[in-house]
């Protein structure tokens, strides 16, 4: 692809501007990942609207030592080498698919990974706009999920996690934390959901987690549930 | 280098230079990321501002945000954005998501959303601002008033097509050939002036 259109451009504007819908907003990023005079053309609006965001202010000198105070690990400083590895791979393979296809495959590490557990499905979590992302480990000898949050905020309400199969129906698998990894056993009858191919997601919640076990918040970071 | 270039290479050399810091900052060195810090909170902290308004939001949100560039630095591919661009890019949406979070984007009204998306400009940034802000300004007040606020309040506030068609009370697709076409116009203003 080589020549813009009219469509192109303004669809390129609408994507910076944060217009569109989910599935518009998958369709813009699978298309950067393989347009290279797509992706220039973001760039460029990005270019064009930054100044709306322009004018330099100094922040307070203490917000300094906030932030450093709350930096997370180095990704996977406690977990060894071999897993330092591993989880970056997921992370960046996270960022990768989501740009190419919308929506997260997952592709096994091409070094294998060194974990001590069997986790045979695996998810990585990610928002459209790059902004959420967790991954989700599944071992289905113990009915354990490990849900590792890289980013996530959901400012004052509360984190919570689904499943949805492939009848397209989310059931809930409960509140995970914000900052750590949660370990979430997986109650007997939703077992049968997690295999391959379903989706696990992330919506906000008030405390206690969404009532009647609907969701009330919109799905903030989403994927695939893959092998590994 | 030659003496007689030496804007252009200090230019030049500062993005070099916040780009290979921002490369280290992946690979987890921290000492890089305070140095990206020193570099762009001034400006990152502008643009939280301008989203939130509020001081101590703004601050909230930029912690927030260097914490996800920590996050995500390893992502920034050196050769699709400039480092600057990206961290603007990243900052913006995650003060956004943020906004989005609280319930606050793209309900303010249209006066209401003027408050919000021009906060009286700080005095120094105006200044600092006045070079790059005066042709967009300047193309985007040449639209429709009502136009120009859907693209402000999308920017700023993050509002979508859906929030802006629910508040004018119209059609999905009316307000969305609308701000087409005012971003085509805007295009062929900022192209035709540079």
């Amino acid at each position: 692809m080589t020549q813009l259109n009219e469509d192109d451009i303004a669809l390129a504007a609408e994507y910076v501007l944060g217009l569109l819908d989910a599935a518009s907003i998958a369709t813009v990023e699978a298309r950067i990942a393989v347009d290279a005079v797509f992706a220039k053309e973001i760039e460029a609006w990005r270019t064009r609207f930054h100044p709306m965001l322009a004018g330099d202010v100094e922040p307070p000198s203490r917000l300094w030592t906030t932030i450093e105070t709350a930096l997370p690990l180095a990704s996977g400083q406690d977990l060894g080498p071999g897993k330092l590895t591993f989880w970056r791979t997921l992370t960046g393979i996270s960022v990768s698919a989501a740009a190419i296809l919308g929506i997260l495959l997952l592709q096994k590490p091409t070094s294998e990974p060194e974990i001590s557990r069997p986790a045979p499905l695996i998810a990585a979590l990610s928002s459209d706009t790059g902004s959420a992302s967790l991954t989700a480990s599944y071992d289905a000898s113990t009915g354990r999920m490990v849900v590792l949050p890289v980013s996530l905020d959901t400012g004052k309400l509360y984190p919570e996690l689904w499943i949805i199969p492939a009848d397209g129906k989310a059931r809930s698998l409960g509140v995970v934390e914000q900052k750590t990894a949660t370990t979430v056993t997986v109650p007997s009858d939703m077992r049968q959901y997690l295999t391959s191919g379903g989706t696990l997601a992330i919506t906000p919640e008030p405390e206690g987690g969404a009532p009647d076990g609907k969701a009330t918040g919109p799905v903030i970071a989403s994927g695939k549930i893959a092998t590994l | 280098m030659a003496l007689d270039s030496g804007i252009v290479d200090f230019e030049a050399a500062r993005r070099a230079s916040l780009t290979e810091a921002l490369l280290r900052t992946g690979k987890g060195d921290r000492s890089a990321f305070e140095a990206v810090y020193k570099a762009t909170s001034a400006k990152l902290f502008g643009v939280c501002l301008r989203i939130f308004g509020d001081r101590n939001e703004a601050e909230e949100a930029l912690q927030d945000a260097y914490i996800t560039i920590w996050n995500r630095a390893a992502s920034f591919e050196a050769g699709r954005a400039s480092p600057i661009s990206w961290l603007v890019t990243v900052t913006r949406n995650r003060a956004i998501d943020r906004l989005r979070a609280k319930g606050k984007a793209g309900l303010a009204t249209l006066d209401e959303a003027a408050d919000v998306i021009d906060p009286a400009p700080l005095a120094d940034a105006k200044l600092q601002a006045l070079g790059e802000d005066t042709l967009l300004y300047g193309c985007i007040e040449g639209l429709d008033r009502r136009d120009a606020h859907f693209i402000k309040s999308a920017f700023m506030g993050g509002a979508t097509y859906a929030d802006l068609a629910a508040r004018e009370g119209e059609p999905l697709g009316t307000v969305k050939s609308r701000i087409r076409r005012a971003l085509m116009k805007l295009r062929t203003c900022l192209e035709g002036a540079s």
